[in-house]
Formats: structure tokens, sequence, C-alpha cells
């Protein structure tokens, strides 16, 4: 789908779903999300035979150096990916990766992924407002907040924003691409 | 500006340090402000002030204050 800086983002696997579910159901990953359920294996399950046919989200696996070691996806409210607001999200399993610098490589694939192929007009991300650690990230990707309440900051990134944001990391993360 | 003020300057800017928590023990992971992000930082503000290019491996070694020294000595930087 797509690759730089040593990373791919390709599309799910029915053999990926397990490993995904153990990583989405761990504490430190659900809790920073929208929808904070444990995922079953029924639930799993259904949400992967609903991404088959689905035109408003595309969900990737993060693989590095020929290993998964996350999930990034795009989704939008409208019908399809093509030409609309979209909203990334993604998160890094693999506890050697978690929490590395190297996390804004497959974030910069994401967004160029949007960007490019599908001209998203923006990029929106709602980040609760005691994940500093992603908010600071976010920030550093280009996004610039527009609203927060008590619990969550809303925040958006421009097409000019990432690439300006981007272009000094990617000069960094470039020498992973080997 | 000599090199051990220049470390402490891009530590200070990378991790929002205050003045008086830049030590050999500072370490990346412990110290709330050195996560993913800061690291990013201060990584682009070692290669600029220093006018290096850091390899992968030193990039990703670069753990602590102490060891930020041992690597950039590899760069012909004296402490």
């Amino acid at each position: 789908m797509i690759e730089g800086f040593g990373f791919l983002l390709r599309e799910v696997k029915s053999t990926d779903l397990e490993q995904l579910r153990v990583w989405r159901n761990r504490d430190d990953i659900r809790l920073n999300m929208l929808d904070q359920r444990v995922i079953s294996s029924q639930m799993q399950q259904a949400w992967y035979n609903k991404i088959q046919e689905a035109k408003d989200q595309l969900n990737l696996v993060i693989s590095y150096q020929g290993n998964a070691i996350g999930a990034a996806n795009l989704k939008t409210t409208a019908d399809n990916l093509n030409n609309e607001d979209l909203e990334p999200g993604f998160y890094i399993g693999d506890e050697s990766l978690r929490g590395s610098m190297l996390a804004f490589a497959p974030a910069i694939l994401l967004n160029d992924l949007a960007f490019e192929r599908f001209n998203a007009r923006g990029l929106y991300a709602q980040v609760l407002i005691t994940n500093k650690a992603a908010l600071k990230f976010n920030k550093l990707l280009g996004y610039m907040v527009e609203n927060e309440d008590n619990s969550w900051v809303s925040m958006k990134l421009t097409k000019d924003a990432h690439e300006r944001a981007s272009a000094g990391m990617r000069k960094i993360l470039q020498r992973w691409d080997k | 500006m000599t090199n051990i003020e220049k470390l402490q300057q891009a530590f200070i800017a990378a991790l929002e340090l205050g003045d008086d928590e830049f030590n050999d023990a500072l370490a990346y992971n412990q110290h709330p402000s050195w996560d993913s992000s800061a690291h990013m930082i201060l990584v682009a503000e070692l290669e600029a002030c220093f006018d290096i290019m850091l390899d992968t491996d030193d990039i990703i070694d670069m753990s602590s204050v102490a060891k930020a020294k041992e690597i950039l000595a590899k760069y012909e930087l004296k402490f």
C-alpha cells in the first residue's frame, strides 16, 4: 500500500486478526481510544467482515522489517475516502518500538497516503487531553489545536502543514530506507 | 560556545528542561519529557549544533546524556 523508512503499511489479512486484537485490548492502547471496549474474537471477526466492503475506512497493518508491529487506519464520515476530511489513527503494539522515535515513520506514511492517494482536504484527530505524549506527537507532525473541552482535544492537519512539519523528520528517517 | 554548552543547549531545547535538570544520568523514558517527540527534536538539534549526521544505531542508542557524549565522541567531538 505504502512504504518508506523501513516500514510498510499494508492491508489487514485474516491471519493478523488475533495479534491486532491482543494489542488493541491492552490497557495502554485501549484506554487512549474513543471506543474503549474490550474486543472479543467474535467482535474482531465481525469488524474484519465489515471492513472487507467498507469504502469509508481503510485499515492497515504496520510492518517494520517484515514483522507486524501495529495498526493504522483512515476513516471518514462521508461515503468514501476520496477528497474528504479524514481521521487517521494508529498505534504501535510491538514493545520494542512503542515510545520510539521511529513511530513517526508510519505516522508520516499514513498522512502521505491520506493526502497523496486520497487527496484528503484535511486530517482530524481527537486526542484525550490527558494523553500529553500524543498531543506533543501530533503537534510535531504539524497538527494545530482547533478545540478542546475537559476530556478531548480536536486537532487538524493541513497538507501544507504536513509537508512543512515532516520535511526535517524525513531527512532523519530516510536513513532507515535500506 | 563549548561542546558541553552546545550539548546542554540541545537537550534543554528538545526536552524543555530546566537548567538544573541537565546531567549525565538524564535518561530516555525516565525523564517525563524525554519521549519519542523529544528524541526526534533532540536528534535534529544535535545534528544542527554539531554539523554532523548521526547513524541509525547511534540515534536509537542515545538513551542518556552520558551515552550521548560517548556517541558524539565517535564524531570527533570532545566533552
